[in-house]
């Protein structure tokens, strides 16, 4: 990017890779028999919406696009950074369908200029012990990261109950992922999706 | 320069040509201070040495060249000097992991598909968010303490991107290097800093509606950015400007009372009505 580029902020548009979505199934498989981890069935897409309009109206916009294309049903909801999650629910818990119906949640949303608002992808996962993990997929960067919330936070000495992720685990599970799905390097770019959809 | 109709959103032709027309009118302010200062280091030499100049000069014209040699060493090393770099006091701490703020942080560079860089929070009465180069190169992104209490979560995510643009174009390196050149203009040639001032800080002013619009966009939230703004603002009180903020791209202007045309940020109706043209394009969509 040259001077002008640069002041005239000209930045190219990433071209993204979704087909690295298609490596989930094959993840969820080690996912299963390395860690018990079972998919939840549930995954969903995270994006901004524009301001000044309801959840509804992009919920029902988004639905009309994806008819269009024989898309699955989404169901929009909200989060406290201002942010919609597009949810796809797949039940009994298919991830193969589930990879489809996101890839397809995901290309609507970009084919109808949404695209520089994309942020990412998640597939959630659940253990007997009712254990919860998530694979965040980062459209931009078209690479993958595991958020794991931490299941024993303890309380601090004023007697809040802090959020806290499970740090060790994540690294396990990047380091057993790491043959099936390209992995993000940078751990900066490893945000915390706490309250996302099926987790 | 590539392919024109490359950019990320939509183009602005408003803010493309004013941004065109102060890159020109800045450099037009270089070539007036270089002449200007080797016009300067000439009378002082010919002060002194109108014989020795006159006399050597005519055997060997080069030595005329001389003063505008000078000229630039002079302008590249004041330039060199403001790009060493800062060191953030014991004031600027860093933030909880998992806080809100560096979970916004991490998302919106995702969404910008910039590396993330590091948060610091400062302790200061005045709402405001700022990037410093330190002295190792590094870009970090600072906010004030007092902009956490002021500003909601929304508004935070407005600053936090339009510093996120400050830092993936280099500005503050950027407008450190242009303040040198002001600076020197205004202290070695003070004739001529009626033009340049002007030329450097109006270039400085579309890089704040420059990042405005990008900060909009990658938050798709203009009002957010537009309430962001009035808060900061409203908020700032006169007493002794924060030093720091003078090479460092605030996200308000840090100090008020400046002459109009020596303003390092566009006015908040300036700032409005640009915004207002994101919102309206992304209305389009």
């Amino acid at each position: 990017m040259g001077l002008f580029d640069s002041l005239l902020g000209r930045s190219k548009p990433v071209r993204p890779d979704l087909d690295n979505l298609f490596g989930l199934p094959s993840a969820a498989i080690t996912l299963e028999t390395s860690m018990g981890l079972h998919p939840t069935g549930t995954g969903s897409v995270a994006f901004r919406a524009p301001e000044g309009r309801a959840f509804a109206d992009v919920q029902a916009e988004v639905q009309q696009l994806l008819d269009l294309g024989g898309g699955p049903a989404v169901e929009a909801v909200g989060d406290e950074y201002g942010y919609t999650w597009l949810v796809v629910r797949t039940d009994p818990p298919d991830v193969s369908s589930l990879v489809t119906d996101l890839h397809a949640v995901n290309t609507s949303l970009q084919d109808s200029g949404f695209g520089p608002t994309l942020l990412c992808s998640l597939v959630s996962f659940v253990d007997d012990a009712g254990r919860r993990a998530g694979l965040v997929y980062l459209y931009k960067q078209g690479t993958f990261y595991p958020f794991v919330p931490s299941t024993a936070p303890g309380t601090t000495i004023t007697g809040e109950a802090p959020l806290r992720r499970d740090n060790l685990l994540e690294i396990q599970l990047r380091d057993l992922l790491v043959n099936d799905l390209r992995m993000e390097k940078d751990t900066s770019r490893w945000f915390a999706v706490w309250g996302a959809p099926g987790l | 320069m590539g392919d024109r109709t490359a950019s990320r959103y939509g183009d602005d032709p408003v803010l493309t040509r004013a941004t065109r027309r102060a890159v020109v009118s800045v450099v037009g302010a270089v070539v007036l201070l270089v002449v200007g200062l080797s016009v300067a280091v000439s009378l002082v030499s010919f002060k002194f040495g109108t014989f020795a100049f006159k006399a050597v000069g005519a055997t060997h014209g080069w030595i005329l060249l001389l003063p505008l040699a000078i000229a630039v060493l002079w302008l590249t090393r004041a330039i060199r000097r403001a790009t060493r770099g800062d060191r953030l006091g014991s004031d600027a701490h860093e933030l909880d992991v998992d806080h809100p703020l560096r979970v916004s942080l991490a998302r919106l560079a995702a969404l910008a598909d910039v590396p993330v860089p590091p948060l610091r929070v400062v302790d200061s009465q005045r709402p405001n968010s700022y990037v410093v180069v330190e002295e190792d190169g590094t870009q970090t992104l600072c906010v004030t303490s007092s902009a956490l209490e002021a500003c909601t979560q929304a508004e935070l995510d407005a600053m936090l991107a339009h510093e996120l643009f400050h830092v993936a174009h280099g500005d503050a390196r950027l407008t450190s290097r242009l303040e040198a050149m002001a600076e020197l203009a205004d202290t070695r040639v003070s004739v001529l800093s009626g033009w340049i001032v002007p030329a450097v800080r109006g270039l400085m002013r579309q890089r704040e509606l420059s990042a405005d619009r990008a900060a909009a966009l990658l938050t798709s939230r203009p009002s957010d950015l537009d309430s962001a703004v009035r808060t900061c603002t409203r908020a700032v009180h006169p007493g002794p400007p924060d030093l720091r903020l003078v090479t460092a791209v605030p996200f308000v202007e840090a100090s008020s009372g400046e002459r109009p045309g020596w303003c390092t940020h566009p006015s908040v109706d300036e700032r409005a009505d640009s915004l207002a043209r994101v919102a309206a394009q992304l209305g389009q969509r």
